[in-house]
Formats: C-alpha cells, structure tokens, sequence
C-alpha cells in the first residue's frame, strides 16, 4: 500500500512541476483578435434560439431585435418601432416600424415578418403571453396593426421580449439552431449544450458590437475554476462559494440582479380553509412586522447568508422600473423596534429571551428552499439576527414543493425576481390569495392596494401602469410599506471571474439563475 | 443447439414488452405523482397571464386527467410517434438521439477499456497471487472501486488538463472551432479523459473476479497435471486459465451496463460532455413527460441488452450449460 501511495504522491508531484511552465498565450492571442471566450451558464448554449417559443423571456436575446426593448436603465424604449398609436380604450396598436432594417441574411424586414411573427408566437401556444393577442395585420410594408380582446397594457412587455424572426429563413422545427434575426449578433456555428460561436451582425442598424467574435460555453461547476486558471475562458459564471478564489489575470466581477429574497408574513390569524391551515397567529400581528421590518440588520445577513453577495432591499429590486422608492428606510433601528413591541404588548415577562403577548411567545418557522442553499441561509441568518428583539424564528430547510404549498401557514424565504409588473398583481391582489399555489402567500387583502393594481393592470399606456403600480405599493395613506405583508431581505449579487484586460463597460441587471445575465451589455465589451 | 437460442431469445422478448410497459406506466405515476407542476417550472422567473398558462396547459394536455394522458402516450408510442419534449420542444426521438451519440461513444470507449484492462490486471494478478504485482494491482482494484467518479474525474482533471495540459478540460470538441472543422482526432482527444475516468471506476470488479477465478484455476488438478506435463506457465493460463476464467468476467461486464449509464451521467457532468445525462434530470425536474418516458424506455432497452449479451455468450462459452437446457 505505501509503495503505491509513494508512487501517486510522485506522480502527482511530477505533474505539478511540469505544470510550471504555462503560459496566457492563448489569451493574449484572443485580445489581439478581439475575441472572447465565455461561459455563463447552461441557458445560452441550449439551442431554441426561437423567440416564437420564448427565447428572450428568460435572458437578454442577442440575435433578434423587437418593437421594443429594455434600455440600461430597464426602462422600455422603442426598437424596431418609430410609432406607437394606442386607440382610446386600449384594444388598437397600430405601431410604425424602421425603414431599411435587414436581417442578418441581407434581406429587408417588413410588417409581414411582424405580423407572421406574432401569429407563429400566437399559434404555438407556448411562452409568449398573447392570450390577449385577437388579430395582427400589416396596412402596409413598414405598418402594423394589433387589435386585442381586452385592454392589456403589458403587451407592450410582449413586443419587448419577442423578437422579429424572418418569414422567408423560418422553418418551425430547425430555425431555433440557424436563427436569423436583425439584432447586433449572429450565430456562425452552434453545437448543441456545447459551443456557440457568435460573431457581429453586419447588417445591425444600432451601434456594431466591438469585439469581433465571442465563444460561448457551459462548462460545469466542476471544471470551471480549472478552465479560468489554465486560462481558457475570459468571463466565467461562479458559484458564490467559489467566487473568492484567487486566480491569476483574473478578478471578481459582480452583476446586480433583480432576484429579491423576502419572507411572506401571514396576515391573518391562523384557521381552518377547505380542510387546510392558513394565516399565522404571530405574524398576523402587525407590531410583530413592523418590529421585524425596522428591527433587522440586513448587512449583517448578507454577510452571514451570501458572503456579502447582496444588497439590502425593503421592497422589489430598486432597478425596476415600477419600484416605489419610498418603502426604503434606514433598518437595524433596534430600540424604536422594540418600543413598537412592547406598545402592541409584547413583554419578555419570564426572562427566557422571548417575547410574549396573552401567553403567546413571539415564536414562528420560516422554511428555507432545500435545494437553494442561498435562500436556506439568508433564512438561518435572518432567524440569528431576530433573536435581539426578543423574536424566536426557528429556520428549517424544506423541499420547496411542500414549502410553499403550506405558506399561508407557514412563511417561507422567496426569490422575487421579475422584470414584469404583472408579478406584482399576483403577490398582492387580494383575488391571488391562493391562486396558483403560490399567488399572494401574505394574504395580503387591502383595499385601496386592489384598486391601483386594478387600475395598472387596466391601463392603456405604459406611463400609467408604472405609475399605478408605485401607488399600489405605497399612495402616502397606506400599502405595503406600513402593512409589511413581506419581510424583505436583499436582492442577489451574481458573481463572475473576469479577465483582467478585458473591460465589461456598465453591467445590466438580471435575473440570478441564469449565468447568462452579464450578456446584456456584451456589444459594448471591449479588450483594454 | 440453434433452436435452444431461438427459443431462449424470444422468450427474452416478451419479457422485454413486459418489462418496458411496466417501466413506463411507473415512470409516467411517479412524475404524475411528484409534486413538480411542469407549467409552474417552466414559467419559473417570467410574469404570464393566466389565460396564457392555460393556453400552454392545455395545449400540452398537462390538464388532462393521467390515464387519459398515458393512454395518449402509449397509443402514440405503438405508432413509432415517440411525441414531443416539452422542455427542448423538438421531437423526443430527436433529442435523445442527439444527446445519446455522444453518450454512447463514451460508453462503449470506456466498457470496452474497462474491460479488456479489467480482465488482463486479474489475470495476471491471479497468476502473480501474493506476489508484489497481484498486491499492487489488487490495492489498485479497491482503491478505484472505493474512488467516486465526479472526484476522480476532477483530480484526472487537476492533474492532466490545467496542470499537464495533455488533455483539454472540457466539452467534446475544442473551444472557438467550428463544428465541421473538427477532426476525429479532436474528437478522441477530448474523449479521452471522461473515457480514461469512467473505465478507471468499472475495472475493479472485473479484476477482482477474474482475479479470484484465476487463483482456483490456478490451484486446480488440471494444472497442476499440465504443468506436470511440462507445459510453461503462458501455454497452461492459455490453453486451461483463459476460457474458464473469461465465464465471470463476461457476465459481470456486461451485466454493468445500468452503473455505466449512471457512471457517464456523473461523468458527463465533471467533464461538461454532452449526453443524456442532463437531458434527463432537467426532463425529471420539469415533469417532461415525453423525454423522460422516452429516455426511460431506451435505457431499459439497453440494459436489458446487455443482461441479454450475457446470457448468450453463456451458453456458448460454457458448454455445462447447453447441456443442461
């Protein structure tokens, strides 16, 4: 056995040595060609680059372009459209295109690729959200009409999403493998869940990309760190728990996202519905939210939770565009905390660290998504950091299929991460509560919250939607910033290693889960 | 001799229809009875009306009642219609037989490394008992039996591709090259380390038995009347060792498909290779009827192929068996 041993240990050692010698050539050969290799995540390599069947929804799209788009700031603006006409009870857009817009293939874009577009996303009944949708039709080339069945005004999100595909390249079973869209990238070679290699659009209108060709990959957890520190790849997706690791020519870079982790407070008291448990006894009481609320130290979470990978929220992401800014407020203002309990007649009065109020201890379960290890833990440090106000929250990791199943019951940590404010109807709309197993876990049932949701969601232009939706969270009379129906903790910070010669520009914003969120601003990356 | 094989054979079928309708219906009650609601997965991060899940629901019959859904399937699979993957949304048949190419390249370059590697190391180990060869080989046997693959597979790839840089680190085909501009060479290159790793992990059981086989052989009265009759010890493990020994080994090789289809999804994994292996779970975790159904059936076809392989080569390698059928 230790002959064998002595002879790996050797092996191992020779290995090593001779490993010394390696060098970045590779990289510095890529800067000089203006190429990057990369690799975010499964999503970008998985083929179905069909925005007919939702490519786009889940991550920014670099082949296609739509009507609209999402500028930097999240903030829609007009893409392919010149005019926006919307009739008077919202169910008419009539929206004028660019002139002289080419797909990658050199052949021009017309209404009819529009309208071809939206049908074939319409009859594939898949993603796209066009339930609404009643007819689309061209008056002519550089024309198109929309004609819906109920006043929608997210639509406008669909024509942001939904890129313009060619009706003459389109085939339904292999255009998601050869896209040929309008926007700044095309594909020039693509191997399914391997490889995508991507080079600039010639004929985008907007402004060309500055690197002349990137190399997408998935490489796994597993041998990722080994491909960054043989310096193969140039922009790599890392776990958080990887993320501090030193590697050389290479530094951390983190991309804001907009996955926000809050707890759901219950807020009636806890009965009997249909034969199942809903609403909590303890957070039901308001003084115990707004405790907790202004109570907690959400740096000191972070840090415990998510190695710093976070940033303190008291609401949805800040970079939305339809966030009310006025639900921030300055936290860990422990004494006012314990002064809104002891008003509301929460007294530690036997001296074991927990509050009680008519015998009741101050004492409630969060459940922590089990195979999210992030939410688990923000739930465990959110539980150690509540223990100061006299709160006991027992932390308890659960799979998240019974998790939020029992919800209503008993709170669980979400990951709210939506670029739509339609999420925003089904987390606080009083209708939601229980809809869809997940829709409204805080029972949240207010009134005049309703009526602003109802007035978004009604809408005819967008103006009036974010407007509505700010009201809805807080019209300086009531809302959730002083019902509390969610215990908001942070939004996530996405860690990537990155290349130190190259320069990523102003990062976007986007969602945690898929790695490929750093692409948003790819056409503006450049070799230093 | 021939009519005992026809008849042993198609007795082997009807156990093979028996076998696969059985592994789809409890395949299809288990991801109908999972608590994963395949609309609710795939709409995961994205804001969609209502109306819009209902449109995708229905359309994808997810709100059908089960029976009325397997019932669907089955009639549909009879016709050679295999149906389609919700989650790739392509045809199954076409998803599977892309993903599963590579997969069985790397199967079968490993199975056969494993075993012709596995068989020579107990061989010799059983001839060399209790000399320092057999104790290497055989620490070397159960230190790999006791090794998981992913680690193994990480360590081959400290070792060899960051450090050494004789292999590449990852995927099937080198970064930045085109596909058609990819050589077979490139291709065995990249094979290579997830193949060396999978086949690393199967050895042991083989050199064990054929290890154990070889040390009764050796110790037999036939051999020890060969060697009295002055053959030298190759001519004797040749014409007395090999054909005996060869029974268990053959068996057990090819009895272990079903751990070399787990071993290449892990496998797969460290060494970001394409295959089926991430096609599964991802159908697994988004209640992708079809694909799963699919993907099911075609490894039971497999192992039960390989479990068929054996029972063939049995009869005709070991003759005490045709004599008693």
């Amino acid at each position: 056995m230790k002959k064998l041993l002595v002879f790996m240990l050797t092996l191992v050692c020779l290995a090593c040595l001779a490993g010394c010698g390696k060098s970045n050539d590779a990289s510095s050969e890529r800067m000089k060609n203006g190429e990057v290799v990369i690799s975010v995540g499964k999503y970008m390599i998985s083929g179905g680059y069909d925005p007919t069947l939702g490519w786009g929804m889940w991550g920014p799209d670099p082949f296609h372009s739509g009507l609209h788009r999402y500028n930097k700031d999240n903030k829609l603006e007009k893409d392919l459209a010149t005019d926006v006409a919307v009739s008077g009870d919202g169910l008419e857009y009539i929206i004028k295109i660019k002139k002289d817009v080419k797909f990658s293939d050199g052949k021009p874009l017309t209404a009819r690729d529009v309208v071809f577009t939206y049908q074939t996303a319409k009859d594939a009944k898949n993603a796209v959200d066009l339930a609404f949708l009643e007819s689309v039709q061209a008056i002519d080339d550089y024309t198109v009409k929309f004609t819906l069945n109920k006043a929608w005004a997210p639509f406008i999100e669909t024509t942001a999403t939904l890129g313009i595909v060619p009706e003459h390249a389109y085939k339904k079973d292999t255009y998601g493998d050869n896209p040929i869209g309008s926007g700044p990238w095309k594909v020039i070679s693509f191997q399914k869940e391997q490889q995508l290699i991507m080079v600039p659009n010639e004929n985008y209108y907007g402004e060309k990309p500055k690197l002349k060709k990137v190399t997408v990959l998935n490489i796994g957890e597993d041998a990722i760190l080994a491909a960054v520190k043989s310096g193969q790849v140039d922009v790599a997706f890392v776990n958080p728990e990887y993320a501090n690791a030193k590697v050389e020519g290479m530094k951390l870079t983190v991309m804001d996202s907009i996955d926000a982790f809050a707890v759901n407070l219950p807020m009636v008291a806890e009965h009997e519905e249909n034969g199942v448990l809903v609403g909590n006894n303890i957070t039901s009481d308001l003084a115990i939210r707004q405790a907790l609320n202004i109570g907690i130290n959400r740096e000191e979470i972070i840090k415990n939770a998510l190695n710093g990978f976070g940033e303190p929220t008291m609401n949805f992401s800040k970079d939305l565009d339809w966030t009310n800014e006025a639900l921030t407020e300055k936290d860990n203002r422990v004494e006012e905390a314990i002064q809104i309990l002891e008003n509301a007649g929460w007294i530690d009065s036997d001296g074991d660290g927990i509050r009680e109020k008519n015998g009741v201890k101050a004492t409630f379960t969060i459940t922590g998504r089990s195979n999210d290890l992030q939410r688990y833990n923000t739930a465990v440090a959110l539980a150690k950091n509540a223990e100061k106000l006299g709160i006991k929250i027992e932390a308890k990791s659960m799979a998240w299929s019974e998790a939020r199943k029992i919800a209503k019951n008993i709170p669980t940590m979400w990951a709210f991460g939506d670029f739509s404010p339609q999420a925003y109807y089904s987390y606080f709309h009083s209708s939601q509560i229980g809809k869809n197993v997940i829709n409204n876990p805080a029972m949240y049932n207010n009134p005049i919250v309703d009526e602003h949701i109802m007035a978004a969601m009604n809408a005819t232009d967008w103006n009036t939607v974010v407007a509505e939706f700010k009201l809805a969270q807080w019209d300086g009379q009531t809302g959730p910033k002083v019902d509390i129906p969610y215990l908001w903790i942070c939004t996530v910070k996405v860690p990537y290693l990155v290349n130190d010669k190259l320069d990523l520009g102003v990062l976007g914003v986007n969602e945690r889960g898929q790695g490929m969120g750093i692409v948003t601003n790819i056409d503006t990356w450049t070799w230093k | 001799m021939k009519n005992q094989l026809i008849t042993f054979i198609s007795k082997q079928c009807i156990r093979l229809v028996l076998l696969l309708i059985a592994i789809s219906m409890i395949s299809f009650a288990l991801l109908v009875m999972s608590p994963i609601d395949p609309i609710d997965a795939y709409f995961t991060g994205v804001a969609v009306s209502d109306e819009q899940k209902a449109i995708v629901s229905a359309y994808w019959q997810f709100d059908r009642p089960p029976v009325e859904r397997y019932w669907h399937w089955a009639t549909n699979m009879l016709s050679g219609n295999w149906g389609d993957s919700f989650v790739y949304k392509a045809p199954v048949l076409q998803v599977i037989s892309d993903k599963f190419t590579s997969t069985l390249l790397l199967m079968l370059v490993s199975w056969s490394l494993s075993g012709v590697v596995g068989f020579s190391l107990g061989v010799i180990s059983g001839i060399y008992q209790g000399k320092t060869l057999d104790r290497c080989i055989n620490y070397f046997a159960l230190v790999s039996v006791s090794t998981p693959v992913f680690w193994l597979g990480i360590l081959l790839v400290m070792v060899f591709a960051v450090e050494l840089q004789w292999f590449p680190i990852a995927l099937s085909t080198p970064i930045g090259k085109s596909v058609e501009d990819v050589t077979w060479l490139e291709r065995l290159h990249h094979l290579a380390l997830p193949a060396i790793t999978l086949s690393i992990t199967g050895v042991s059981a083989i050199v064990l038995h054929t290890r154990e086989k070889m040390i009764d052989c050796m110790n037999s009265n036939y051999m020890l009347f060969a060697k009295a009759r002055g053959e030298s010890l190759w001519v004797r493990v040749k014409r007395h060792g090999l054909r005996n020994v060869a029974i268990p080994a053959v068996t057990l090789h090819f009895a272990s498909f079903a751990e070399l289809f787990g071993g290449a999804v892990l496998a797969e994994s460290v060494f970001s290779y394409p295959g089926l292996g991430s096609a599964i779970t991802l159908a697994g975790l988004r209640g992708d009827v079809a694909l799963l159904l699919g993907a099911a059936i075609l490894s039971a076809i497999f192992v039960f192929l390989g479990n068929l392989i054996a029972n063939i080569l049995y009869i005709i390698i070991n003759p005490e068996v045709q004599g008693g059928r």
